[in-house]
C-alpha cells in the first residue's frame, strides 16, 4: 500500500499539479501577456454563456444593513433583489438584541442627556484601541441620528426607552420596544414589500464575475439552497447592471474561519449568532481582491450565559441589573475583579482570565431594573438562567463563594453609592442606583460567548470595497458585519446596528447611482 | 436499496479507475454505506407518511401529480388555510410556535413539520423549550 502511494505521488505529473492547485491559469495568464496578473486580472473569472436574469442592483444578506441597502436603491429608481442563503430572512440582525446607539436623540434630550456625535465617536475609537479607520467610525457617528429619524420616520419603527451600555460615556442605546432587531428588520421587510421588492430565501451566493478592468459584472447563486449542504439546490446566474451589494455578516459560528483566525476559539466556545453567521461571503470577497482588515478581533459577550442557548436572555438580566446597579464576582475570592461596564472585551476577557463563570449578584431593587420584554426575569427564573435567594448567605453557598468577602464586596459597592465614586475599578455609578441591602438577592452564571466579528473588507465612505490595488472594485459595495474598520478592535455594544444601517444605506444609494455596464 | 443509473455509472468509474487494488474495494464500501444510511434517512423509498397515518391522504393528494419533490408552504396552506388560520390553533401556547416575536407566523411549514421523518423545532436552534412537533 505504501509503496503503491509513493509511487502515485511520484507519477502526479506537474500538469495535474498545476491544474489541482490553479496554478494552470496563472501560467497560461502569463504565457498570454509575458506579465505576473494584477489582482484585479486574478480576479476576472470566465462568464457564464447566459445570464438567467438581470438587475440593476443585487443585494447579498438581508439583515439590517442589506435591506437598508435595498430599500435606498430601490427608493433611487433601480431595480432591486435580495438574495439570503438561510430559510428565514434577517439574519443575526432578526434575533439582535434591538437597540441602537444614537448620540443626540430625542429621548436623550426628554431625559436632559447632553450627547454629541463627536463623543459618540471618541467612545468608539476609545474602545477600538484607535485601531478603527477614523472617517468609517465618524460616518456612523455623525449619521447616527439621522438614521434614527429615517426609521422612525419613514420605516415606522417604534423605540422606547435608553440604555447606558458598558463603554458609552453617557446613556445612548435607544432600544426597541420589544427589545428585538426584528422591530426594525421586519419594518425594512415590510417597506421592502411595498416598494416591490422580493426578499429570496434559501439563495447563496457561490461565485463573483468580473471583467478583466476588475468591474464586478454578476454573480452565481443557488437557488432552493438548503444551508450547509454547499451542493444543494439549482445553479443560475444574475447580472448585476450596476452594483452588487454584499451583506453577509459576520463569521462568528464559521468555527474553522474563526479558529484560523483566533485559535482559542474552538467550537466548544459557544457563540451568541445563528447558524448562518458564516464566512463563504467574506471568502468570496476575499478571493476577487478585496482588502481583508482586522479579522482576528473577534468579540466575545462577557453578560452571557452558559446556563442556555445562543445570546438568549441572561444578557438583559446582566446588563441592568448585575452591571448598572449590581456587582459582579469572582465566585473563586468572592471579590470584583473588574469594571462592570468596562469595554466587551475588557470584561471579556477578565471573566477568562480567571478560568471560569463569574457571579453576578443583584438585590432586589436592582432586578427590577431588568431589561428585555416584559416578563424577562420571570421567564429567566423559571428556566433557571437567574437564580433567587432569600439572603445573600444562602446564594454564597449555593455558588460556593466565600461569604464573608462577598459581603465587604457589597458594602465597598454600597459606599461607592454614597460617594459616586468606584475607589477599586473607576465604574459609573448610576445616579439612581441604591445600595444593595434589600432581599431577596439574585446571582446569575457569566462566561463569554463569541458575539460579533470586528473585521472584514475594507470599504471607504462611499461603501465601496477597496482592493489590493488600493483602489475601489467596481461595480462593488459592502456594508455591516462583513466590513472592517468601523469598529476598529472592540464594538461597543448597540453600534452595530446604527453601523450597519448608516453603512447599507450609503450602499443602497451609490449601487443605485452607479451606470449601467448593459 | 435503490440505487440510481448515475451513481452506478459512479461506482464503475471510480472502480475503473482505481485499478485492481484493494483500495477501490475499500472505496466501494464506503460508497455502499454511504448510499445506504442515506437511503434510510428519506432520500429513498417513502417508509412513513403522517398524512397517510393520520389523515388516511395518498400520496398525489399532496405531491400532486409532479415528482415527489419537497412541498412548498403554499402547497400546504392550500388544505390548511393561511398562516394566520393556522397560529389560531396554538394561540394559547406561550412561546407560540406559529407567532414567533422574530418571525411573525411567517415561517415555512418544513422548518419544522417533516411528513416522511422525524419533525424538529426550529426555535430550538437558540432556544431551549420543549416541544413536541407533530
Amino acid at each position: 500500500m505504501k509503496n503503491k502511494r509513493e509511487k502515485d505521488a511520484k507519477n502526479l505529473s506537474r500538469r495535474d499539479f498545476l491544474r489541482a492547485t490553479g496554478g494552470a491559469a496563472a501560467i497560461a495568464g502569463v504565457a498570454a501577456t509575458g506579465l505576473v496578473l494584477s489582482p484585479r486580472e486574478a480576479g476576472a473569472t470566465e462568464l457564464p454563456k447566459k445570464w438567467d436574469s438581470a438587475v440593476d442592483v443585487l443585494v447579498i444578506g438581508s439583515g439590517f444593513a442589506g435591506l437598508a441597502a435595498a430599500i435606498e436603491a430601490k427608493a433611487a429608481g433601480s431595480s432591486v433583489a435580495v438574495l439570503e442563503k438561510m430559510r428565514v430572512p434577517g439574519g443575526n440582525s432578526i434575533i439582535n438584541g434591538g437597540v441602537m446607539a444614537v448620540a443626540g436623540s430625542y429621548i436623550q434630550a426628554k431625559k436632559g442627556i447632553k450627547d454629541s456625535s463627536d463623543l459618540m465617536y471618541e467612545d468608539m475609537m476609545k474602545a477600538g484601541l484607535y485601531l478603527n479607520h477614523p472617517e468609517l467610525t465618524r460616518m456612523v457617528a455623525d449619521q447616527s441620528n439621522p438614521t434614527f429619524r429615517w426609521c422612525i420616520d419613514y420605516l415606522g419603527v417604534g423605540f422606547k426607552g435608553l440604555l447606558h451600555m458598558g463603554g458609552h460615556t453617557v446613556a445612548r442605546s435607544c432600544a426597541t420596544s420589544t427589545y428585538s432587531g426584528s422591530a426594525i428588520v421586519n419594518k425594512e421587510l415590510t417597506k421592502l414589500k411595498e416598494l416591490g421588492v422580493k426578499v429570496e430565501t434559501g439563495a447563496y451566493l457561490e461565485k463573483i464575475f468580473r471583467d478583466k478592468n476588475g468591474r464586478v459584472l454578476g454573480v452565481q447563486a443557488r437557488e432552493n439552497y438548503r444551508f450547509p449542504k454547499e451542493d444543494s439546490g439549482k445553479v443560475k446566474t444574475i447580472k448585476t447592471k450596476k452594483a452588487l451589494v454584499m451583506a453577509t455578516g459576520g463569521f462568528s459560528n464559521d468555527v474553522t474561519f474563526r479558529m484560523t483566525q483566533d485559535p482559542k476559539l474552538i467550537k466548544k466556545v459557544m457563540s451568541t449568532n445563528q447558524p448562518g453567521a458564516t464566512a463563504e461571503g467574506l471568502k468570496e470577497l476575499l478571493k476577487i481582491g478585496a482588502t481583508p482588515v482586522q479579522p482576528s478581533w473577534i468579540q466575545l459577550g462577557p453578560w452571557a450565559s452558559p446556563d442556555e442557548k445562543g445570546f438568549g436572555l441572561g444578557p438583559h438580566f446582566a446588563s441592568g441589573p448585575v452591571f448598572s446597579y449590581g456587582i459582579m464576582v469572582d465566585p473563586a475570592t468572592g471579590k470584583r475583579f473588574i469594571s462592570e461596564l468596562a469595554n466587551r472585551k475588557i470584561r471579556a476577557d477578565a471573566i477568562i482570565r480567571t478560568g471560569h463563570a463569574a457571579i453576578g449578584i443583584s438585590d432586589h431593587e436592582g432586578a427590577q431594573k431588568c431589561g428585555g420584554p416584559p416578563g424577562t426575569l420571570e421567564k429567566l427564573l423559571e428556566r433557571s438562567v437567574v437564580k433567587k435567594y432569600d439572603t445573600l448567605e444562602a446564594l454564597c453557598k449555593a455558588h460556593d463563594i466565600p461569604y464573608e468577602t462577598v459581603v465587604e464586596s457589597v458594602e465597598k459597592y454600597n459606599s461607592y453609592i454614597n460617594t459616586g465614586t468606584d475607589k477599586e475599578f473607576g465604574r459609573y455609578i448610576q445616579k439612581d442606583a441604591k445600595p444593595m441591602v434589600k432581599a431577596p438577592f439574585y446571582a446569575i452564571r457569566l462566561w463569554p460567548k463569541v458575539h460579533h466579528t470586528m473585521g472584514g473588507v475594507q470599504i471607504n465612505t462611499k461603501a465601496q470595497v477597496i482592493g489590493l490595488d488600493e483602489e475601489p472594485i467596481k461595480g462593488l459595495y459592502a456594508a455591516g458585519e462583513i466590513t472592517g474598520g468601523v469598529h476598529g478592535a472592540v464594538r461597543l455594544g448597540s453600534c452595530a446596528v446604527v453601523d450597519c444601517l448608516v453603512f447599507g444605506r450609503i450602499a443602497g444609494k451609490n449601487a443605485a447611482a452607479e451606470k449601467s455596464w448593459s | 436499496m435503490h440505487v440510481g443509473r448515475k451513481a452506478m455509472k459512479g461506482i464503475y468509474r471510480i472502480l475503473r479507475c482505481s485499478g485492481n487494488c484493494g483500495w477501490g474495494i475499500t472505496l466501494l464500501t464506503a460508497i455502499c454505506l454511504t448510499l445506504l444510511s442515506t437511503t434510510s434517512s428519506g432520500t429513498g423509498p417513502v417508509k412513513t407518511s403522517k398524512h397517510k397515518k393520520y389523515a388516511e391522504l395518498t400520496c398525489n393528494d399532496c405531491h400532486l401529480k409532479t415528482k415527489p419533490e419537497p412541498l412548498t408552504t403554499e402547497q400546504c396552506l392550500s388544505c390548511h388555510g393561511s398562516l394566520e388560520k393556522v397560529a389560531e390553533a396554538t394561540k394559547d401556547l406561550d412561546p407560540d410556535p406559529h407567532n414567533s416575536p422574530h418571525y411573525g407566523p411567517e415561517l415555512d411549514c418544513d422548518l419544522c413539520h417533516h411528513e416522511h421523518s422525524v419533525s424538529e423545532n426550529f426555535c430550538a436552534q437558540c432556544h431551549e423549550w420543549e416541544l413536541t412537533v407533530p
